[in-house]
């Protein structure tokens, strides 16, 4: 029996809801670097965007995965910053920070979804087409803004508390786009809700992600110029109504190489 | 003897006697109200509106566990506390505060689709969001767009016809007489326009009413039959805020002005009651004015009414409407403790007339420092 050792992967750590799956195991090559990257999935079934932080702690079980990952040491601060030479050495631990991506929100949304359901609308300012149905009774775009915002900011809190620590190449993925497909997405949100109003409430979410982001210096990974037609999921990315499939996996991953190689995560 | 035997007055209730029922009795223990003849029923739809002291009557028919109407219910992923916030629940429609008879009764015409008014959309003082000027204060920061609060406002004017085609019995709380309106189609605003509510006054498109009497019953009257029209079996319970004008544009004293728009109010309640059986009268303004004193019911600044005062207009309302505590005092005595500043109502209502006065206060003091 011989052992060929083929050389070490550069880890992408992909973290969060449902959508962090279809990466797991993913081992790939990008044109921008030499060594190949692997993708390393924790999947947090149940852990909403109100529960990343409590008061200013990470959610336990994240920091738990961290830890375990090597990527937080035992007094939960970054491994990469703190481990000995030769812990470095043997745990193939490199100055540089972790790439790390999350991606949260998508399951509190459906909540907002359902609730919305086929009762409601509201007017998306700088709308890209989705257009309204004055029949429905309307929510304020203020006050759903604010809902939304107030939902995701615990989830981004947490991340820039991380990129703070020093874990400076954490990214956030966007929320995917959705099907057109109302009957299909129906079963994420226990019952139809418009495709418009699904589309405009994501792309809602996404702004205000993407805004936080930019603000915090932390990178957001969006793929929809690639993944849409006509303000919806192209038929080849979906996979069950909500999720994309493996198909999409590398328009993700050549905007987070990408962004690596502009990101200086060493702090 | 047989002419003692004829004397009307031997005939009178205890209710009508002064020293049966308030010579010598604490406040706590006098309900000034008579025979009842309306009974409401857990399942009744009660709704309400009015100025700002409906929205403890509105708190009092939620807080009671009886069936308080609400045909504007807001999102369901609001919390209360939003819901609250952005003028939901507070009536049993986003309406806001409801201070003059004819708003009440324009804001019912709207919801039929009997009346338009041609009044625009108000902004806000640094000319940012657009504000309904019939419900100025319901959405904080206003409307993102004209479009907003206009599709917005077509869906209340849904919910409020909705509520008064269903609704068993409405609830309604007289203000105030003083009203600011429309000098192009005499459209009446719940606030002056130009205040930190929003809109910019116009002498030319705005013009200050004092109701009378007679156009108050008027009003009263056209808004009691209009009901009637729409639903034959609706009751109607009218009763007046016992908070006091916190300014006048009358040139006098505001003492005065208070006085007579109460008494105007107390006027109309009388006439449209007497002409109506299915009208009812209930005594808030007497409950808390009256039977105290002011520095039981009154809080320092003989304006914002106590705890105590609510609790005793809570027990005579469930007496007078509901089987409940039927038999019992109008209040025990013990929990009508006077009440100082800080200590008002259980939760400070949303008052059109406080943001107009903060604003003032705030132009005053740049013009002391000036």
């Amino acid at each position: 029996m011989t052992v060929e050792i083929l050389g070490a992967v550069t880890p992408i750590h992909m973290i969060g809801e449902s959508h962090s799956l279809a990466f797991n195991n993913v081992l790939f090559r990008h044109s921008a670097f030499e060594a190949p990257f692997m993708c390393r999935t924790r999947y947090f079934l149940n852990i909403s965007t109100s529960e990343y932080l409590d008061g200013h702690t990470l959610h336990p079980d994240i920091v738990s995965a961290l830890i375990a990952d090597g990527l937080m040491d035992k007094d939960k601060q970054p491994a990469h910053l703190s481990a000995t030479a030769s812990t470095k050495d043997l745990a193939g631990i490199t100055g540089a920070a972790p790439a790390m991506v999350f991606f949260a929100g998508d399951m509190d949304l459906h909540v907002v979804f359902k609730n919305m359901g086929s009762e409601f609308d509201f007017i998306l300012p700088d709308d890209p087409g989705y257009g309204d149905d004055s029949s429905k009774q309307m929510v304020p775009y203020a006050t759903i803004r604010d809902f939304i915002g107030v939902m995701l900011l615990p989830f981004l809190n947490a991340i820039r508390g991380l990129s703070e620590m020093g874990f400076g190449r954490v990214m956030v993925h966007c929320l995917p786009p959705r099907t057109p497909d109302s009957a299909a997405a129906a079963r994420w949100s226990d019952g139809p809700v418009p495709a418009p109003l699904r589309g405009k409430l994501t792309v809602l979410a996404n702004r205000l992600l993407d805004d936080y982001c930019t603000k915090a210096g932390i990178g957001f990974i969006d793929t929809w110029p690639e993944l849409t037609e006509n303000l919806y999921l192209k038929p080849e990315f979906e996979l069950d109504g909500v999720h994309l499939n493996r198909k999409a996996v590398p328009i993700t991953l050549d905007k987070v190489v990408t962004l690596l190689a502009a990101v200086s995560g060493n702090k | 003897m047989a002419g003692t035997a004829k004397f009307p007055y031997l005939g009178i209730p205890r209710e009508a006697r002064w020293g049966a029922v308030v010579d010598g009795k604490a406040a706590s223990q006098i309900d000034p109200h008579y025979k009842t003849r309306l009974r409401i029923s857990p399942t009744d739809k009660i709704a309400s509106a009015g100025s700002c002291f409906a929205q403890k009557i509105a708190e009092l028919l939620q807080g009671i566990g009886y069936n308080y109407f609400i045909t504007e219910q807001g999102p369901p992923f609001l919390s209360a506390a939003d819901k609250a916030r952005l003028g939901y629940g507070i009536y049993s429609a986003r309406y806001g505060n409801i201070y003059s008879v004819l708003q009440l009764l324009q804001l019912f015409r709207r919801a039929f689709g009997q009346y338009e008014p041609v009044e625009p959309l108000w902004h806000l003082p640094n000319g940012s969001g657009f504000i309904d000027p019939f419900r100025p204060s319901v959405q904080p920061g206003g409307f993102d767009s004209e479009a907003e609060c206009l599709w917005d406002r077509k869906t209340h004017l849904a919910a409020v016809r909705r509520l008064f085609e269903e609704v068993d019995i409405f609830t309604f709380t007289l203000g105030l007489t003083e009203t600011w309106c429309s000098a192009v189609d005499g459209a009446a605003f719940p606030a002056c326009p130009g205040s930190s509510l929003g809109g910019e006054y116009d002498p030319t498109r705005h013009v200050f009413h004092n109701f009378s009497a007679a156009e108050v019953s008027a009003h009263l009257d056209a808004f009691v039959t209009e009901l009637k029209a729409v639903n034959p079996s609706a009751q109607i319970i009218l009763t007046i805020s016992p908070i006091p004008l916190l300014a006048t544009f009358e040139p006098q004293h505001v003492l005065q002005a208070n006085t007579y728009s109460k008494a105007v109010l107390r006027v109309a309640c009388e006439d449209i009651v007497r002409r109506y059986s299915h009208v009812h009268y209930f005594a808030s303004y007497e409950i808390v004015t009256a039977t105290g004193d002011s520095r039981q019911y009154f809080l320092d600044d003989h304006r914002a009414v106590s705890d105590a005062a609510v609790a005793h207009v809570m027990a005579c309302f469930k007496r007078q409407f509901t089987a409940l505590d039927e038999n019992e005092p109008a209040m025990p005595q013990q929990d009508a403790t006077p009440q100082q500043s800080g200590n008002t109502l259980r939760t400070k209502p949303m008052c059109d007339e406080d943001q107009v006065m903060a604003a003032l206060a705030a132009h005053d003091e740049l013009e002391r420092k000036k």
